[in-house]
C-alpha cells in the first residue's frame, strides 16, 4: 500500500514536470516564431516597394532623385537584412540592418510627403491600394516586433518562476532579449503630412 | 493601471464568477437531492420523526442516482447546445447571413479589414482567422466566433467598416482576437449549456406539476416514472397533489436557477468583454483607437437586427440586443478603462475637431463660410482692431523689455489706479447693462459686431436669436465702446462673464453657437476675434470633470502643435517672425515642417487642444517660449497680449506674472 502511494506520488511529480516542461517549450517556441515574423514582413516591405516607385514614376518623373533614393535604400536594407539573417548572433550585422531599415523609412517618408503635391497620384487607385498595403506592412513590422518583445517577456517570466525556474534550469532554458528599439531619430520623427488649404 | 494589470484584474474576476457558476450549480443539485429524498421517503412511506432518522432511512444509491441524473441532464443540454455551434466559426458567420471576404475583393473598405485582421494575428500571434462581412446591418459591432484559433471567424458588419477609421477598426478587430485568443466563446457555449441543462430541469418540474394536477396526458410517462410510477399505481387524489408539489419545488429550483445562471453568465460576459478591451491595447498599444469606436457606439448603435443576434450576444464588440442582463458593460465604463478617467470628454471634442478638419478638407462654398482662414494677410487683422481703435493704433501699451522684467511680480498703485481710469472710462449706460444676463450678452456681441454690411448680417443673427431689442442695446454699445479703444476689449470681457455664468448650459451653448455664427459672418476670423472666441470656450463650455488626462508626456510630443501656436504668434508679433527659428530649436521641438502660409480656425483650435492635453509640468516652458516671441521686440502690443491670455486659457495655464499684471492694467 505504502508503495503504491510512493509510487503514485513520483507519477504525479514526473507529470508535472513534463507538463512544466511542455509549456516552457511552446512559450520559447512562439516567441521564435514571432522573431520570425519580423522577417516575412520586412521581406514583403522589400517587395511592394519597386511596384510603388513603378506608379509613381508616371505622375512624378521630376522627382526622379527622390524615387532613385528610395530604390538604393531598398537595396541597401535588404541587403543588410540578408547578411543579418544569415547570422543573426552578429550584433553588427543586426545594428547595420537597423541602421538600412531607418534609413529605408525615411526615404519612404519623403517620397509620401512628395506625393501628397500630387493629386493626381493620390487619387490613383494602384497608389492608393500600394499605400494601404505599404502602411499595413509597415504597421505588421511593428506588431511583429511588439508581439516578439511581448512573448519573450512571458517566456522570461515563466522561466524566473519558481518552482518552473528549476526545469528551466535542468532544460537548459535561455532567456531571450527583448528587441530594443532600432529607430534612429530619423525613424522616430512620423512623416506629418500637413495640407495647406 | 495598465493593460496588463487590467487583464489580470479581468481574469481574476472571472474565476471568482465560473466558481460562483459551480457553487450555483452544486446548489441545484443539492436541492434537487432534497427533493429526492423527500420523493424516496413519501415513497416508501417510511416513518420518520426527525431529520437525522430521515437522512438514514435514504439508501445512499438513491443520493448517487439524483445527482447522476441531475449532472446528465445538464450535460446533455451543454452537449447539444456545443453541437449547435459545432461547425467552427465559418458555421457561425454563415448561420447570420455573414458574406466571405477573399483577398481579391475590389471594395477598399473590406481590403483594409483583411490587412488589419493579418495585422492583429501578427501581434497576437495566432493564426489568421476567416473574415466576413454582414452587409445588411448598418450599426456599428463585430464579432467572432470559433471554439479555438484555428477555425476561428471575424465577421463585421457593413456600419464598421463605413463609420470607423483605420485605427478605430483596428482596435474592434483586436478585441474580436482576444476574444478568440482567450477561449471566450468556449466559455461562453458551456455556460449556455448548463443553463440549457437547467431550463430543461425546470422543464421536467413543470411536467410533474401538469400531472400532478391531473392535466398530464399520461401519468406512467416513462420519462417520470421514478417520480411517479408509485403513487400513480395507487392513483389517488392526495398523491397528485404531492407529485403537484414535488414538481412546483423541482420547477422553483430550475427557475432560481436559470435566473442566478443567466446572472452570474452577464457578469462573466461583462469581465470578459474588460479583459479583450485590454488585451486590444496590448495588441495595438494604441487606446485611442478602440477608446474612439466605443464611443462612435455610443453616438450611433451597435444593435444587429438577426434573428441570432441574441444567441451571439456575448461574442460581439457592443450590446447587440437589449437583454434583461446586459452582457456587455456600460460603453462609458469601458472607454473610461481603455483611456484612463476624463477620456470621453477628450474623445467627443477630438471626434468634433477630426469631423471639422475633415469639412474644412473639403471644398465647396458652404465651407468657406464656416471656417475661414484666421487670417491671410495681416491688415484684415489691424482693420478689425482699428474698429474699436482711437486712432492711436495697437501698440497702446509699449514697456521696454528691461522695464517689463523689473516690474515682474509687483503690484504698483499706480498700476491699479490705471485700471480704475480705465473702467471709469467705460460709459454709465454699459456699466449699468453689464450688471443683467441680457445686457451682458448685448456686450459680448458688441465686442465681435463688424462694420457695414458683415455687421447688417450679425444684427441679423442677434435677432433670430434674442431679439431686437437685443441687437438694437448691443449697436449701442458697441458705438459707446468704439471710441475707447481695444485695451477695454478684455476688460469689458471679464465683466461680461460674472453675468453669463449663471446661465444654464443650454443657454451658454446657444451663447456659443452665436458667437460662432457673428465670428463667421464676414467669412473671416480676425485675432480679436480668435481671442474672445477661446475665451468664450473656457467660460462657457460645460465643465470637464475631473482632471484633464495628460495625452502629451513631452513637448516633443506635442511638437506639431506647439509649432503651429509659436508660429500663429510670431505672424503677430513685430520681430517675432525672426525669433521663431530660436525659439522653436531651444525647446527642441523636433519638427523640420514648414511654417503653415495661413491659419485655419480648425487647425489653430487643434493644436491649443493637443496642448492642453499636455503634462501640467511641461506648460510653463511653453509658455515661457510664447513670451519670448512675443517679446523678442521688447513691447507687448494689446493683440500679443490678448493672444497669450487666450492661449493660456485655452492651456488651463496661469498667466505669467507679467500678463497678469498687464491685464491689472488693460
Amino acid at each position: 500500500m505504502g508503495l503504491f502511494i510512493v509510487l503514485g506520488i513520483i507519477f504525479v511529480i514526473v507529470f508535472w514536470i513534463i507538463a512544466i516542461y511542455n509549456s516552457l517549450v511552446t512559450l520559447r517556441n512562439r516567441f521564435k516564431n514571432a522573431f520570425a515574423q519580423i522577417d516575412v514582413q520586412l521581406k514583403r516591405r522589400y517587395d511592394l516597394i519597386p511596384n510603388l516607385v513603378e506608379v509613381a514614376k508616371g505622375y512624378m518623373a521630376h522627382e526622379s532623385k527622390t524615387l532613385e533614393a528610395v530604390i538604393a535604400a531598398r537595396s541597401g536594407a535588404q541587403a543588410a537584412t540578408e547578411k543579418a539573417a544569415a547570422n543573426p548572433a552578429d550584433a553588427q550585422a543586426m545594428q547595420q540592418m537597423a541602421t538600412a531599415e531607418a534609413g529605408l523609412s525615411g526615404a519612404l517618408g519623403r517620397l509620401f510627403a512628395l506625393a501628397e503635391a500630387y493629386p493626381d497620384l493620390k487619387a490613383n487607385q494602384n497608389m492608393m491600394q500600394l499605400t494601404e498595403e505599404l502602411s499595413s506592412t509597415e504597421n505588421k513590422v511593428a506588431f511583429a516586433r511588439q508581439a516578439y518583445n511581448d512573448s519573450v517577456m512571458g517566456y522570461n517570466t515563466a522561466i524566473e518562476m519558481f518552482p518552473n525556474s528549476i526545469i528551466a534550469g535542468m532544460g537548459n532554458f535561455q532567456p531571450g532579449t527583448l528587441l530594443e528599439s532600432t529607430e534612429s531619430p530619423e525613424e522616430r520623427k512620423a512623416v506629418k503630412v500637413s495640407f495647406t488649404p | 493601471m495598465d493593460f496588463f494589470a487590467h487583464q489580470d484584474r479581468a481574469r481574476k474576476q472571472t474565476t471568482l464568477m465560473v466558481g460562483l457558476f459551480l457553487a450555483a450549480v452544486v446548489c441545484i443539485v443539492l436541492s434537487i437531492n432534497v427533493v429526492g429524498g423527500i420523493i424516496y421517503i413519501m415513497a416508501a412511506e417510511v416513518p420518520v420523526s426527525s431529520i437525522g432518522q430521515a437522512l438514514g432511512a435514504v439508501p445512499i444509491s438513491a443520493w448517487w442516482v439524483t445527482t447522476a441524473v441531475v449532472i446528465g441532464i445538464i450535460a446533455t443540454g451543454t452537449l447539444s447546445r456545443m453541437h449547435a455551434l459545432s461547425g467552427g466559426g465559418a458555421a457561425v458567420a454563415e448561420m447570420v447571413g455573414a458574406r466571405r471576404v477573399n483577398r481579391g475583393s475590389g471594395d477598399e473598405g473590406e481590403r483594409r479589414l483583411l490587412n488589419i485582421v493579418e495585422e492583429m494575428a501578427i501581434a497576437s500571434g495566432i493564426s489568421v482567422p476567416q473574415v466576413y462581412v454582414m452587409d445588411d446591418q448598418s450599426g456599428i459591432n463585430a464579432f467572432a466566433a470559433g471554439y479555438s484559433p484555428n477555425e476561428a471567424a471575424v465577421t463585421v458588419t457593413r456600419g464598421t467598416l463605413d463609420a470607423l477609421n483605420r485605427d478605430e477598426l483596428q482596435g474592434v478587430v483586436a478585441h474580436e482576437f482576444s476574444h478568440i485568443l482567450n477561449g471566450d466563446m468556449r466559455l461562453n457555449v458551456r455556460l449556455m449549456g448548463v443553463i440549457a441543462g437547467i431550463v430543461m430541469i425546470g422543464a421536467m418540474g413543470r411536467f410533474a406539476m401538469r400531472v400532478g394536477s391531473g392535466g398530464g396526458s399520461s401519468a406512467d410517462d416513462d420519462n417520470d416514472s421514478r417520480f411517479s410510477s408509485q403513487s400513480s399505481s395507487s392513483s389517488s387524489s392526495k398523491g397528485d397533489l404531492r407529485i403537484f408539489l414535488v414538481g412546483l419545488a423541482i420547477w422553483l429550483i430550475g427557475a432560481i436557477g436559470v435566473l442566478f445562471g443567466n446572472l452570474i453568465k452577464a457578469a462573466i460576459s461583462r469581465q470578459r468583454e474588460f479583459l479583450a478591451d485590454a488585451s486590444a491595447v496590448q495588441f495595438t498599444r494604441n487606446p485611442e483607437g478602440i477608446g474612439g469606436a466605443l464611443y462612435r457606439i455610443g453616438q450611433s448603435s451597435s444593435h444587429v437586427h438577426q434573428r441570432h443576434a441574441e444567441e451571439l450576444s456575448h461574442m460581439f464588440f457592443g450590446e447587440s440586443v437589449n437583454a434583461m442582463f446586459a452582457t456587455h458593460p456600460p460603453i462609458d465604463e469601458r472607454i473610461e478603462r481603455v483611456m484612463g478617467p476624463g477620456a470621453i470628454h477628450l474623445l467627443r471634442d477630438r471626434i468634433k475637431r477630426n469631423d471639422a478638419a475633415v469639412e474644412a478638407a473639403r471644398p465647396g462654398p458652404i465651407v468657406e463660410e464656416f471656417v475661414s482662414p484666421l487670417f491671410s494677410n495681416k491688415p484684415a487683422v489691424e482693420g478689425a482692431i482699428a474698429g474699436f481703435s482711437d486712432g492711436t493704433g495697437t501698440n497702446l501699451l509699449t514697456i521696454t523689455s528691461g522695464a517689463m522684467l523689473a516690474s515682474v511680480g509687483t503690484l504698483t498703485t499706480a498700476h491699479v489706479q490705471e485700471a480704475r481710469r480705465l473702467l471709469d472710462k467705460i460709459p454709465p449706460e454699459v456699466r449699468t447693462a453689464l450688471g443683467t444676463s441680457s445686457g451682458a450678452k448685448a456686450a459680448l456681441f458688441a465686442l465681435l459686431l463688424g462694420k457695414d454690411e458683415a455687421r447688417a448680417r450679425q444684427l441679423d443673427t442677434i435677432t433670430g436669436d434674442s431679439g431686437r431689442p437685443l441687437a438694437e442695446l448691443a449697436v449701442r454699445i458697441a458705438d459707446a465702446l468704439a471710441p475707447l479703444g481695444p485695451r477695454l476689449r478684455l476688460p469689458v470681457f471679464e465683466l461680461v462673464v460674472p453675468a453669463l455664468s449663471s446661465l444654464d448650459q443650454l443657454q451658454r451653448d446657444g451663447l456659443l453657437s452665436v458667437v460662432t455664427a457673428l465670428i463667421h459672418a464676414d467669412n473671416k476670423v480676425t485675432l480679436a476675434e480668435f481671442v474672445l472666441l477661446t475665451l468664450c470656450h473656457r467660460h462657457f463650455e460645460k465643465p470637464v470633470k475631473g482632471v484633464p488626462p495628460v495625452k502629451h508626456r513631452t513637448l516633443q510630443s506635442a511638437g506639431q502643435n506647439a509649432f503651429v501656436v509659436l508660429s500663429l504668434l510670431s505672424r503677430a508679433s513685430p520681430q517675432g517672425e525672426a525669433a521663431l527659428p530660436g525659439v522653436v530649436a531651444a525647446l527642441a521641438l523636433g519638427t523640420a515642417s514648414e511654417k503653415p502660409a495661413s491659419f485655419t480656425l480648425a487647425m489653430v483650435e487643434t493644436a491649443l487642444y493637443e496642448l492642453k492635453l499636455l503634462a501640467p509640468l511641461k506648460k510653463p516652458a511653453f509658455i515661457k517660449a510664447c513670451l519670448e516671441i512675443v517679446m523678442a521686440d521688447g513691447t507687448i502690443t494689446v493683440t500679443e497680449g490678448e493672444l497669450m491670455r487666450a492661449i493660456c486659457a485655452a492651456l488651463d495655464s496661469p498667466l505669467p506674472p507679467i500678463l497678469e499684471e498687464q491685464g491689472a492694467v488693460a
